[in-house]
């Protein structure tokens, strides 16, 4: 088992190797001269001398091992105003991190609640014409984008009704006010991962309503109720907790968007304006940040089948 | 809390984007003397201010707070000598900041923190005096040290080092705006003496730099690591540490500003101020629909076309104007071909269908520019006096074959556009124009801060751009005046051996009549002459369409039902500090005062 939890953690590190040497490079292929930026067009003598103050000069390896050292010291590298200094990467992912990670959870929980009852009550009924609603309704909702619906949402219920604000609020400024900020965006993100988790759900539930076991307790005289949450539920979520994993990206990709229309200050903000304004070394921290986050979650879900499904505990120890 | 960071310039995120407002852009600003000159200048405007609304009859109330929308994040900071403050970005120096002067709605200009500026008889040196009484936000004395100190800073003169012996400030544009200054004194703790190389007539409006001319604080001033972000001005709001880039900036009422209004109540009105940065179209005009913001400052025509009928339906105002505005306009450089023939530049005049263009790219909202002066500013005049040409595509084929036949060559050249969206659409819609003329076009992406690059490194052929905004004319003599050798007429084909020597006349053009005449609208304070002086430049511009001019942007700020005083606090004098002065001015271009605006319950 350690030695397995050991391998794990030997991939995250891997990962993380690969996704920031890949995302560096990438960023180098951004058009646009951040230096430029910083100090104008005029003088050329000080875009020289702040490019190699940067390291901007230097050889791609160099560059690249030098901020990987820096981050693994907890230092996530400089965001730069211009003749007027910087400011350390590190606040600004401290501050936009917790933001999203509540946005995330909001959804999650969202989610959850809303495609675990219905999966299997869409499995408990299927082929009926309530699945066939369920369904279909699902499909048309993995259609929509986050983004437009987060739109539709903002335009009915902020800008229509006024019942949920169309910005953030912070949740120093006002508990209840930020709390009802963050409804609309999560519902946002929420509503296609609902739909995937449901057909998900549904599709093992049918499969392990026919196993033996549930005839077995059916036929003991379990009630639907208690056969269906108790029995069939446990062994048909280790698929949905696979995707829940992968689906992390998803929703990182989905805060981007949906955190700028919005105006909430996360991550997705974050990395928004890093990429506009070309500052490389924050770029490339919050990569790195959300690829170990990406990659930690589901080398904990992989942990969490061992605890959750006895075959792969048991597949485990005998490898 | 505070967090920061560098901003490449003003993010456009529409079809307006294919014209680039340069963070530095429009900091020369010029105009009358010291005391208020009045230049009401031709037919008020095309389309004009709209939806100011009479608020004589109503009391304003202190108290409260408000958001207003901002379309961009800012740039890197407010350390005023050496930001690139796009209009967003000067809105919040308004909260914070004052400037010596300020301009007015009949085109001169008032004292601020100065209660006068003036000349001695050749122009050469202008004495300005301070206003007494006035303390920063940190409780330290505006006073002449302090604003010798933030000129010499502006124009690159302020000596102090930092610790490694690099400069301490670093100045961009202001340095070539001011270069015409010799030195400044200190003479005494309220007078202020600046001498000049060269007579210049019309310095007191350059004190007010399209309202990028803040006085700060000395503890900003010289603060090594955060000028940027440690604010301290004299302005009627002030900055309390709450700032989250791309989010929000909050300022909070000065309690000891030092302006009041007409009855003597103190300004500013409200207790809180917060700029929220709303990026989206979507979201904006949600925000001031489910009335989560106040106010907002945005020349956006996908956003003000819903403002305005939301207006129409009296459920929020709109004050839109495009009066002493900027213009948008294809620049061409000039010291290659094919626009350095005048045949190309008059096949590109003709070709470009101007009013599909606004139709198609801006919901129809903007008014055609006859030259680079907008209504309002002196040398204004309307195209049936300079004579721009307009969509003609039959001229348009005859200047494309003439072009042909006189180099042996296609009329073939990129057309450069930012790389959002918006603009790579826009720019498609030009290339369309051009190829129906039979011209050869491709369109050139780039990033913002490269476009820029290019064009100041005169990397390209023709692009979209934005600048010369309103104030006084004598603005625009940092980007068109050269001192190389003018042609003494121009040929056919400009020679690049007489290219400008300006670093910031992007297309490269040199020109005798312009620059005879920018001289003489800066050296003197003949209301006629200077008059004169700028319609000869806007007639020789028609011309020789060194630029082609495209519309007068359009600049309005949307706002509920609650909010009050947006652009109509009258200025002080030069003897009260009491909103008694003359009325503030019209253009919006740098958004509003934000000392006026109050909040009905």
């Amino acid at each position: 088992m350690w030695l397995y939890v050991l391998r794990r953690l030997g991939s995250l590190v891997v990962v993380t190797f690969l996704v920031s040497l890949f995302s560096f490079a990438l960023i180098k292929f951004i058009p646009g001269d951040p230096v430029i930026s910083m100090v104008g067009f005029f003088d050329v003598k000080r875009i020289g001398a702040l490019r190699h103050q940067l390291g901007y000069d230097r050889n791609f390896w160099v560059q690249y091992f030098d901020w990987l050292k820096g981050f693994l010291h907890g230092d996530f590298g400089q965001i730069f105003h211009g003749p007027s200094g910087g400011s350390p990467a590190y606040d600004a992912i401290k501050h936009a991190l917790p933001i999203s990670l509540e946005l995330m959870a909001f959804a999650m929980v969202i989610t959850i609640i809303v495609a675990i009852p219905l999966g299997v009550l869409s499995a408990y009924r299927a082929g009926t014409w309530l699945d066939k609603v369920l369904s279909t309704s699902a499909f048309g909702l993995i259609a929509i984008p986050d983004f437009a619906l987060g739109i539709i949402l903002l335009q009915i219920v902020a800008v229509k009704y006024r019942w949920l604000p169309s910005s953030f609020t912070y949740f120093g400024a006002n508990h209840v006010e930020h709390i009802k900020s963050m409804i609309l965006p999560a519902i946002a993100l929420a509503v296609g991962q609902i739909s995937g988790y449901m057909r998900l759900l549904r599709s093992d539930m049918i499969q392990t309503l026919q196993e033996d076991f549930v005839a077995m307790a059916r036929a003991k005289g379990m009630t639907d109720r208690r056969v269906l949450w108790r029995h069939a539920l446990r062994p048909s979520s280790l698929t949905l907790l696979t995707v829940a994993g992968l689906n992390i990206g998803a929703l990182v990709g989905g805060t981007v968007v949906v955190e700028v229309i919005f105006q909430i200050p996360g991550m997705g903000t974050e990395i928004f304006s890093a990429i506009t304004q070309r500052q490389y070394q924050e770029i490339q921290s919050l990569v790195a940040v959300i690829a170990i986050g990406y990659v930690a979650v589901n080398i904990f879900i992989d942990l969490l089948y061992t605890v959750l499904d006895p075959r792969v505990r048991s597949a485990r120890a005998l490898a | 809390m505070t967090r920061y960071r560098a901003h490449v310039g003003r993010q456009l995120p529409k079809a307006v984007a294919a014209i680039v407002t340069f963070g530095l852009v429009a900091a020369a600003c010029g105009g009358g003397s010291g005391t208020a000159t009045s230049t009401n200048n031709g037919p008020a405007t095309t389309q004009g201010a709209s939806g100011q609304v009479d608020e004589s009859s109503l009391t304003p109330v202190s108290g409260g707070s408000a958001t207003m929308a901002l379309e961009a994040d800012t740039t890197g900071g407010w350390c005023l000598v050496e930001a690139q403050l796009a209009a967003a970005g000067i809105q919040v120096a308004r909260a914070i900041y004052d400037t010596l002067m300020v301009p007015d709605d009949k085109g001169g200009y008032q004292g601020s923190l100065a209660t006068s500026v003036t000349p001695n008889a050749d122009f050469k040196t202008w004495t300005i005096k301070l206003r007494s009484g006035i303390k920063f936000h940190d409780g330290t004395a505006l006073d002449a040290t302090v604003v010798k100190n933030n000129l010499d800073a502006y124009r690159g003169a302020y000596t102090k080092k930092k610790a490694n012996g690099d400069n301490l400030r670093n100045p961009l544009l202001f340095i070539f705006v001011f270069s015409n200054i010799k030195d400044v004194q200190a003479a005494g703790t309220d007078t202020v003496v600046v001498n000049m190389n060269k007579p210049w007539s019309t310095f007191p409006s350059h004190l007010y730099q399209y309202g990028r001319l803040g006085i700060m604080a000395q503890a900003q001033l010289d603060s090594p690591d955060h000028c940027f972000d440690k604010m301290i001005g004299t302005g009627p709001f002030m900055f309390n540490g709450d700032w989250t880039p791309n989010n929000h900036l909050t300022v909070v009422k000065n309690p000891n500003y030092w302006r009041k209004d007409k009855n003597g109540k103190q300004l500013p009105y409200l207790d809180k101020l917060t700029f929220k940065t709303v990026l989206e179209t979507s979201s904006l005009i949600a925000g001031m629909r489910s009335g989560s913001l106040d106010l907002a400052v945005t020349d956006n025509t996908l956003a003000i076309k819903p403002f305005q009928d939301d207006a129409k339906s009296n459920k929020l105002k709109i004050l839109a104007t495009d009066k002493d505005t900027e213009i948008n306009y294809t620049i061409l450089n000039e010291k290659t071909e094919p626009f350095n023939n005048i045949n190309a530049r008059k096949a590109f005049a003709y070709a470009f269908n101007r009013d599909q263009y606004n139709v198609e790219r801006q919901n129809g909202l903007l008014q055609k520019a006859s030259g680079p002066f907008a209504p309002g500013v002196l040398g204004y005049l309307p195209a049936s006096e300079t004579k721009l040409p307009d969509y003609n595509l039959a001229m348009a084929k005859t200047y494309v074959k003439k072009y042909e036949t006189e180099t042996g060559q296609k009329l073939k050249f990129q057309y450069g556009a930012p790389n959002d969206s918006d603009s790579q659409k826009s720019a498609l819609v030009v290339k369309g124009f051009m190829q129906a003329a039979g011209m050869d076009v491709s369109v050139r992406q780039a990033d913002q801060s490269q476009y820029i690059n290019d064009a100041i490194s005169g990397n390209f052929q023709a692009q979209g751009w934005r600048n010369h905004p309103g104030f006084d004319p004598d603005d625009q003599y940092v980007w068109w005046h050269c001192d190389a050798p003018a042609p003494a007429t121009q040929p056919s084909t400009f020679p690049a051996a007489n290219a400008c020597d300006n670093l910031v006349n992007f297309s490269k053009f040199n020109d005798a009549v312009i620059n005879k005449n920018l001289d003489d609208g800066r050296t003197t304070t003949d209301p006629t002459a200077r008059k004169t002086a700028y319609e000869n430049i806007n007639k020789e511009f028609a011309a020789q369409l060194w630029e082609l001019w495209g519309y007068y942007a359009l600049w309005s700020v949307p706002s509920s039902l609650q909010m009050h005083g947006i652009a109509n606090l009258a200025l002080p004098t030069a003897t009260s500090v009491n909103a008694v002065g003359e009325k503030p001015f019209e253009g919006l271009s740098s958004g509003v005062d934000p000392a006026g605006l109050w909040k009905s319950k």
